[in-house]
């Protein structure tokens, strides 16, 4: 599968427009996990979504990133509707355009570190072996996930994302289940990721300190945008405390 | 704390009611053929005891030239309970519809209707018979000719010793009504008739009023045989011997047989141990699969739970609450299973059973008595209970002997170890990556593969012993009717000018004799009644060849009596005796016994002449011609011998069926029980790898890979365990008097390959879907 066969416009390849997506769960959709929202994402950014718990954020992480269904809306990328996407596409959408990183990680247990990454490997991209090494696990690419700590297992994580180069990275809560050192590390290979301009970088957490190296912080409430800030001047990764 | 436990307990059964289905289904495949053959077994029993005990079954025959007062008076004498009857065999006809067969006569005292007092009644199906009144016909042949009783006459003649020669009388007498002997329930060939006595005697009379110089009016009924009731058979049938033996015995003693020489009453007793036997034949298998489904399933839900687990330990439930919480899934499952078999086994396999047997041995349905072995049931169901218990208790323990911290690490792979030692190899690692995946979960999950290759290993095994035993079948009866004897009509007769009446027929193309009587054979201590034929030197029908001299014996009777080449045998014949020494062996289905030359020196001694026809035309018709030839016994065509043996083993080929059925719904269970098993475990992994965008199919496929792997494993185990499976069925299911030549085509093994194929392909689809179905936002919102 190569990338050409998705039919994106090159020209507009880069901006993901979320044009009022709602998501409603329950019977009588009696719950708004997303309420009629709208964003623009740009490439480049480093996007940070801040939100009180069950707000939505997971939830529009998911279906940027072709996971989950819409109930309204569309999400444009590169000039395609990709709700409206057949599933085979879909998933091409998923393999090469999209990365995502977990709060869990959500490695194979059953595959070494360098045959997790390997699993992600695009023709014409990055090795796996060179992902490792940017996430600096060469040492440990014939390690079993639980063989590695979970900071560790993080960045065998990043590097599966990381190899395919894709153009939208989610991460959902990705310091999440570790300590503030390893997900400072860990927000720093993110920022890294990104030193070409060429991916748009969301991020969902809970931690605000986070938010303040970020171009872009959204915050959402009740499946609302309530406060978008694009930050000219966001502080660097060294001066924040996780 | 209990209400809590107990609501953990429901809940887990709702989110995990694929694999505790699967557990109750095999628990219920297993309890279900169980108490299914176990209920028939005692059904058929009480049934059989019920009839033979209902009609007065006798327990000695005897065949004498005639029934004098003398020996009348011996029985009474002695305090033996008898009856006499006289027997014929004549060729029938019934008027109105102009069919001929030949059929067994038993003409016999007014006690053919309710109560019973004689002995060997009949029993009375449609129509009446009373003292002075009745003459019925086979219940079966009414059946299958359409002849409505009190309607039609039945036409035979029967020739009678009157002044010193022999005068042949033709009678016309009508249907009474229809019944079944059970000494008789086998004929399917011969028609059976059985006529009052005194009736008889009258329509005799009238008859020979018309015959000069004859004293009809003593005429009396020429009784030949004796049916005796006695408690010690062995001990009366000796006295009788002596008295027969014994020089001033003015009656000669033709045949003295019990109940084990009558072929219906044999076939009926090995009926119920066969049926017997069939309690374990495929329970066992199902056994051992239900056993490691409830391992592999309840090690699934425990690993699941290892983490609520590790929570209750740490709440500081005691270890005894624990266990006895988890424990409980594993018996309630099997409760459940085995209280639902063992109802749905008792309500339908003895009734696809017994309309077979009531069809085959003619049990009148009212005496079929179905008897559930209660206590076998419960034990049963016990049994069972305790299995799921101790299982599911021995596999909690096993984790709760781990401290609380292991139970809750997110880790499910603590083998990893162990698969990196051995994955070191460079070959290995050059491997797809979802075969690596494939081979990995195989070596994380031994008892998981044992359970799915057992499964299919079972299913392959059921099939091919399943085709096996009808390849078996259909060659054992071509091997009598085909290979050893080829012919297309036989018969027997008893007329001097037969020979020359057959060769008037133009259709007849070849006829060659042969003779046949029934002979007691001894070998050592061992003594068994056998049939012994005698063969044409160069014979053109038989594939035995015989030189003068030669004795061939079947091999299953040299089994049986423990004879081989060479061994000398003793045999005997009324009241002469031969020794013969063996020099062949031929393998027979049905046509046990001895072989011999024609010109045989023993071959004098022959009661019972017959001949084997060849024609050109239908063999039917000659069949036909060959019976309306006066003296002729019972001309069959070889079909018809076919059809007869093909019958006999209707059980047998009827199970080759249910074992089919069963081995693809084994695979079946096994199988789903497994897919689904892997699916739910790796939900979050199959989720994961669809959000980094493999398509369905690529998710799949390392899934795809691990079944495949296990089914190749187990095809291969399963080809070479069918055929020791299907001689053990075989063995368990023998008839005594049929002896299988076992033997599996090529054709069978494909077939089972095949349908065993389907049914994976079939579960790869459904795997395939369920893959396809996964949600990724919601497996991965990892609720535990
Ligand atoms: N399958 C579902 N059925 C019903 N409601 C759901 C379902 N999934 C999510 N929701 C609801 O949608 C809302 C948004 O959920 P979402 O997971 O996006 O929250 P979140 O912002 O990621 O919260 P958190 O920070 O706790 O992860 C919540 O109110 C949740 O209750
Ligand atoms: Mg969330």
């Amino acid at each position: 599968m190569k990338k050409h066969e998705l039919i994106f416009d090159e020209r507009y390849v880069g901006s993901v427009a979320v044009n009022h997506v709602s998501k409603f769960y329950g019977e009588d959709m009696e719950v708004k996990a997303l309420d009629n929202l709208s964003l623009q994402l740009f490439t480049g950014q480093f996007v940070v979504i801040l939100g009180a718990s069950g707000s939505g954020k997971s939830t529009l992480l998911n279906v940027i990133g072709g996971m989950d269904t819409v109930s309204a809306g569309e999400i444009n990328f590169a000039g395609v509707d990709i709700t409206q996407l057949p599933d085979k596409v879909y998933a091409q959408y998923r393999r090469e355009v999209v990365g995502f990183i977990f709060q869990f990680y959500n490695l194979m247990p059953n595959l070494t570190a360098l045959e997790n990454v390997e699993l992600a490997e695009l023709p014409g991209e990055m090795l796996a072996i060179d992902a490792l090494k940017a996430v600096g696990l060469e040492d440990k690419a014939d390690n079993f996930p639980s063989e590695l700590s979970g900071g560790e297992q993080q960045r065998v994580a990043i590097a599966r994302a990381l190899v395919k180069n894709p153009k939208i990275l989610l991460c959902d809560e990705p310091t999440g289940a570790l300590d503030s050192k390893t997900g400072k590390k860990i927000i720093k290979l993110l920022m890294d990721m990104n030193k070409d301009k060429d991916k748009i970088i969301v991020v969902v957490t809970h931690n605000s300190a986070i938010a303040e190296v970020a171009d872009r912080v959204l915050k959402i409430s009740d499946g609302k945008i309530v406060s978008d800030v694009t930050q000219k001047f966001p502080k660097d990764i060294k001066d924040i405390e996780l | 704390m209990n209400k809590v436990l107990k609501k953990l307990r429901s809940r887990n059964i709702k989110g995990n009611i694929k694999q505790f289905l699967s557990v109750i289904f095999i628990v219920l495949l297993a309890t279900m053929l169980f108490s299914g053959f176990m209920t028939n077994s005692h059904t058929l029993n009480s049934s059989i005891d019920n009839y033979f005990e209902k009609t007065n079954l006798a327990d000695l025959w005897v065949h004498t030239d005639k029934v004098t007062e003398e020996d009348e008076k011996f029985l009474i004498d002695n305090d033996i309970e008898f009856n006499k009857r006289f027997y014929f065999e004549a060729v029938a006809e019934i008027k109105s519809l102009k069919i001929t067969n030949a059929v067994k006569v038993y003409v016999c005292k007014a006690e053919i209707s309710e109560p019973y007092s004689g002995i060997c009644n009949p029993y009375i199906e449609s129509g009446k018979a009373s003292a002075g009144y009745g003459c019925l016909l086979d219940k079966n042949v009414a059946k299958n000719n359409d002849i409505r009783a009190g309607l039609e006459s039945i036409l035979f003649s029967c020739t009678f010793d009157v002044n010193g020669e022999p005068l042949t009388l033709d009678f016309e007498e009508r249907l009474t009504g229809t019944m079944s002997l059970d000494e008789c329930a086998d004929s399917y060939a011969t028609w059976s008739l059985v006529i009052e006595e005194e009736m008889f005697l009258s329509h005799i009379k009238e008859k020979l009023m018309k015959v000069d110089g004859v004293d009809y009016e003593n005429f009396e009924i020429p009784y030949n045989q004796l049916l005796i009731k006695t408690d010690d058979v062995q001990k009366t049938k000796e006295l009788l011997k002596d008295y027969y033996l014994n020089e001033s015995t003015e009656s000669e003693l033709l045949y003295l047989f019990g109940r084990e020489s009558i072929e219906s009453v044999k076939l009926l007793t090995q009926e119920v141990r066969q049926s017997r036997k069939m309690i374990y034949v495929f329970p066992i298998i199902f056994l051992i699969v239900a056993v490691l489904i409830i391992l592999t399933t309840i090690d699934q839900l425990i690993i699941q739970e290892r983490k609520r687990i590790g929570i209750l330990k740490c709440a500081g439930v005691p270890n005894k609450k624990i266990l006895k919480h988890y424990s409980k899934y594993g018996s309630s499952l099997c409760f459940f299973g085995s209280v639902v078999g063992t109802i749905l086994g008792v309500l339908l396999i003895p009734e696809i059973m017994f309309s077979r047997y009531g069809a085959i041995y003619s049990i009148p349905e009212e005496y079929v008595k179905l008897q559930i072995p209660v206590w076998w049931l419960v034990l049963m169901v016990v049994t069972m209970v305790v299995l799921g218990y101790v299982v599911s208790l021995s596999r909690c323990y096993s984790i709760l002997n781990k401290n609380p911290i292991e139970c809750l690490k997110y880790d499910q792979l603590g083998s990893s170890r162990k698969l990196k030692k051995k994955n070191k190899n460079k070959y290995f690692k050059k491997l797809p990556i979802s075969l690596k995946m494939a081979i990995r979960n195989i070596q994380i999950k031994p008892l998981r593969t044992v359970m799915a290759t057992i499964g299919i290993t079972g299913c392959v095994a059921l099939l091919v012993a399943g085709f096996g035993i009808g390849d078996t079948l259909s060659k054992s009866v071509s091997n009598d009717y085909g290979r050893l004897f080829k012919y297309d009509v036989s018969t027997t007769y008893n007329t001097e000018n037969f020979k020359e009446k057959l060769a008037e027929d133009e259709r007849i193309s070849y006829v060659e004799d042969y003779s046949k009587v029934f002979v007691e054979l001894e070998f050592g201590e061992k003594r068994q009644d056998i049939y012994l034929y005698s063969i044409q030197k160069d014979s053109k029908i038989s594939k035995i060849k015989l030189q003068t001299g030669d004795v061939c014996i079947s091999k299953s009777t040299a089994k049986s009596l423990g004879v081989g080449i060479g061994d000398e045998i003793n045999i005997r014949v009324a009241e002469k005796e031969q020794k013969l020494k063996i020099t062949k062996l031929v393998e027979t289905t049905i046509l046990n016994g001895l072989y011999v030359c024609d010109d045989y020196d023993f071959a004098d001694e022959f009661v019972s002449r017959g001949v084997f026809i060849k024609c050109d035309s239908d063999a039917s018709d000659v069949a036909e011609f060959v019976n309306n030839i006066n003296g002729t016994n019972t001309a069959k065509t070889m079909k018809e011998e076919r059809a007869n043996i093909e019958e006999r083993i209707m059980s047998t080929s009827a199970m080759t069926t249910t074992i089919k059925i069963f081995a693809v719904l084994l695979a079946v269970v096994v199988l789903l029980n497994l897919v689904f098993l892997i699916v739910k475990e790796r939900n979050i992994e199959l989720a994961t790898l669809k959000v980094m965008g493999l398509d369905s199919w690529q998710v799949s496929i390392s899934v795809i890979l691990e079944v495949s792997f296990m089914a190749a494993i187990g095809i291969i185990l399963g080809l070479f365990a069918g055929y020791p499976l299907m001689l053990w069925i075989l063995a368990v299911n023998k008839i005594q008097i049929i002896n299988y030549v076992s033997t599996i085509s090529f054709l069978s093994f494909f077939a089972s390959i095949l349908i065993v194929l389907i049914t994976i392909f079939a579960v790869l689809v459904v795997c395939y879907l369920r893959i396809r179905k996964i949600n990724m936002a919601e497996s991965l919102k990892r609720i535990d």
